[in-house]
């Protein structure tokens, strides 16, 4: 075809490289067109390199979240003090509370691994750790999470019949049964960390696995991936009232959370990165859970690890779990009842 | 001690006048304390392993086959072997508890090495200036709510001593009442009305093309 206009096919590609580059040029700034071309680092090719925050960024994070924190409590205690009077027990102590709250960054200590055993021979399944936990934890309490799960299953010599286990028992210790109390098993190989598209979630240098309420986008994959089932999802906008908000915070543990994020146990991050133990550790009326550091020889769960043995639950999945269930010396499981708080 | 024992059956009557009144009370608590109230001294031979009135009896439980004289140091009514007072859970702090950790320590060397590093009993912690409240929480479970000026530097500590869940007396400890089942997560919200809606749609969108077809058929020819 000939016509007016033509041009030849050479000067047509020229022209057309030319504003192409035109218009790149003006889209995109040189940096950006670096940063985008950055080379990909091999740790990025051949698996997901754990992403941790940096103490800095997290400390400020911190700061930013005990603001915010400290700002929603207040305005909940005043809402109290209103409601109850100025001078009422409630107002006192919401206000009190409210001065204590404290969002921590601690970050992991050096050549600390973290475990914890439960000595299913003295557990009686009486669920106090699971509701410690909710106080401790700054749990919703309308959104019916509970961290930690209590199985009943029948005992079968020194093995448990999980495929016959309930949660929903109404009367414990029963006779040839054993109590398994269930939330995060820490492990060292997290399938849930692995699922996250967003890297929201991640395991620790101590070994506990926490998940970043800011970064989180409840898309629940984790959830899924879990095979312990210990992570919940805030269905509904969290409720927490001031008169039990627990103050000493961490910002990947339990600073009160928003609506549609995933939450899971952190082993009270807040009380054991500085020195303390879980809260399901204290309450437990029989003193059933042993909580330490692995690298530690002098640690308690050293001590009943070496003497006991240790099992976890569901080896076949592969997720190496950093909690331990074992059969301790009690000779004589507890029996029997006795009202009232032990 | 010769003197001690010649003068208990008159000691015993003395409080024998007293003892109905008490003895639904006895074995623990306010009434037994202090001792001093109705002993001077206590007279436990070697041979005495049940009390009547104190509701002991160590021919059951796990600590059968002790004497009272295994723990009590006779004649002070208040002292125990190694060298502590008598004090009484309910009635005493949580200090002077701890003291009769020797007490079990003398026989149970095993365990109470346990105990000293936190792999028997329950721990708390402890910081600086700081205090834990017992207080009942959710779904009635005693949480301890601790206040510290600062939340650094906690120190851990046993929680509990071990009195407080072995009776000296019948140390097999009982289980506490267990707390109410778990909860789910809510019920989503209620969506009948969606599906009443996408009912309403189908059936506008049906009569919608029934009363459009008619009108194609007739533009047709
Ligand atoms: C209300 C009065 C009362 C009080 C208070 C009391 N006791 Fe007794 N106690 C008795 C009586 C009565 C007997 C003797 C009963 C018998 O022999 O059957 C007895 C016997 C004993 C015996 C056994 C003596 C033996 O030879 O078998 C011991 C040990 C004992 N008491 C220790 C104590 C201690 C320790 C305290 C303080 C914590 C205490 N008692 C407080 C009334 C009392
Ligand atoms: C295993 C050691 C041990 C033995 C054996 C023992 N006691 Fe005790 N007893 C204690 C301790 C520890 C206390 C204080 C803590 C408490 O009361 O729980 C105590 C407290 C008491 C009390 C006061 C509080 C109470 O529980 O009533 C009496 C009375 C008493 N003992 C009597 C006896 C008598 C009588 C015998 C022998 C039949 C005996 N005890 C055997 C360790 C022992
Ligand atoms: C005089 C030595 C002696 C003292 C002191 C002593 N015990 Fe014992 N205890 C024993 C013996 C013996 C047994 C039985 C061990 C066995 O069955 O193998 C026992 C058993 C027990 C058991 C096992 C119960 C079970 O269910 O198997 C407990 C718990 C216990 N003692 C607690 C204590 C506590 C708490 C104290 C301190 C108040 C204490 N004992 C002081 C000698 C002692
Ligand atoms: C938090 C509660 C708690 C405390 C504190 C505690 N124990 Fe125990 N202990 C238990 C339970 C639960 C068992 C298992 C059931 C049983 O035998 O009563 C047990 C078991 C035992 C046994 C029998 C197990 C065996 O291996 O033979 C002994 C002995 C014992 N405890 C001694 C002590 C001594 C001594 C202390 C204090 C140094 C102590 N306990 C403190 C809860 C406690």
């Amino acid at each position: 075809m000939t016509g007016p206009g033509r041009v030849d096919g050479k000067r047509r590609s020229l022209l057309k490289a030319g504003v192409l580059a035109g218009i790149s040029f003006v889209a995109v700034s040189r940096s950006t067109l670096m940063s985008m071309l950055k080379p990909v680092g091999l740790s990025e090719i051949l698996g997901v390199p754990p992403r941790r925050e940096t103490e800095e960024t997290l400390t400020r994070k911190a700061e930013w979240k005990e603001r915010q924190v400290k700002e929603w409590c207040i305005e909940e205690a005043e809402a109290v003090c209103r409601e109850r009077g100025e001078g009422s027990e409630e107002c006192v102590e919401a206000r009190r509370r409210c001065e204590a709250v404290e969002v921590k960054a601690t970050p992991a200590r050096p050549g600390v691994a973290f475990a914890m055993a439960l000595d299913v021979n003295k557990c009686i399944g009486c669920r106090r750790c699971a509701y410690a936990c909710v106080m401790e934890n700054n749990v919703a309490r309308n959104n019916g999470i509970e961290w930690i799960k209590v199985l009943e299953a029948p005992r079968e010599g020194e093995a448990i019949d999980f495929l016959k286990a309930r949660l929903d028992y109404t009367d414990a210790p029963k006779d040839g049964m054993v109590y398994v109390p269930v939330a995060c098993m820490h492990c060292e190989n997290p399938p849930c960390v692995m699922a996250c598209p967003v890297r929201a979630t991640w395991r620790e240098p101590d070994g506990i696995v926490v998940v970043d309420y800011e970064r989180c986008i409840g898309c629940r994959y984790c959830m899924t991936a879990c095979p312990y089932g210990a992570r919940h999802f805030n269905w509904g906008v969290p409720e927490t009232s001031v008169l039990e908000l627990n103050p000493n915070m961490h910002i990947l543990g339990n600073v009160p959370r928003q609506v549609h994020v995933v939450e899971k146990c952190t082993w009270c991050i807040h009380r054991t990165r500085d020195g303390g133990v879980p809260a399901c550790v204290e309450v437990c009326p029989v003193g059933a859970r042993v909580f330490g550091d692995l690298n530690d020889p002098e640690s308690p769960i050293r001590r009943v690890l070496e003497e006991y043995g240790a099992f976890v639950l569901k080896p076949e999945a592969g997720t190496k779990p950093r909690f331990f269930y074992f059969f301790g010396p009690a000779r004589t499981p507890p029996a029997g009842r006795e009202g009232g708080e032990g | 001690m010769g003197l001690g024992l010649r003068l208990l059956p008159l000691l015993l009557l003395a409080v024998a006048a007293l003892s109905p009144l008490v003895l639904a009370a006895s074995s623990g608590g306010q009434e037994v304390y202090p001792c001093s109230q109705c002993h001077a001294y206590i007279a436990v031979s070697g041979q005495s392993r049940a009390n009547e009135f104190h509701g002991i009896d160590l021919a059951e439980g796990a600590h059968a086959g002790l004497y009272c004289s295994n723990c009590h140091q006779a004649p002070q009514v208040d002292l125990l072997v190694g060298d502590v007072n008598i004090s009484i859970p309910g009635l005493h702090p949580r200090d002077s508890l701890m003291g009769l950790n020797r007490v079990c320590a003398s026989c149970h060397a095993d365990i109470y090495a346990d105990y000293r590093v936190h792999a028997h009993g329950n721990q708390t912690y402890l910081c600086n200036d700081g205090v834990a409240e017992m207080v009942e929480g959710y779904k009635g479970v005693g949480y301890w709510f601790h206040l510290c000026p600062e939340y650094v530097d906690l120190k851990v500590a046993p929680a509990r001593a071990c009195v407080e869940c072995h009776n000296p007396h019948a140390p097999t400890m009982l289980a506490p009442s267990i707390l109410p089942g778990p909860s789910d997560r809510p019920s989503p919200p209620d969506e009948s009305g969606i599906a009443l809606g996408g009912v309403v749609a189908v059936f506008v969108g049906l009569a919608l093309i029934l009363w459009t077809a008619p009108l194609k058929e007739v533009e047709q020819p």
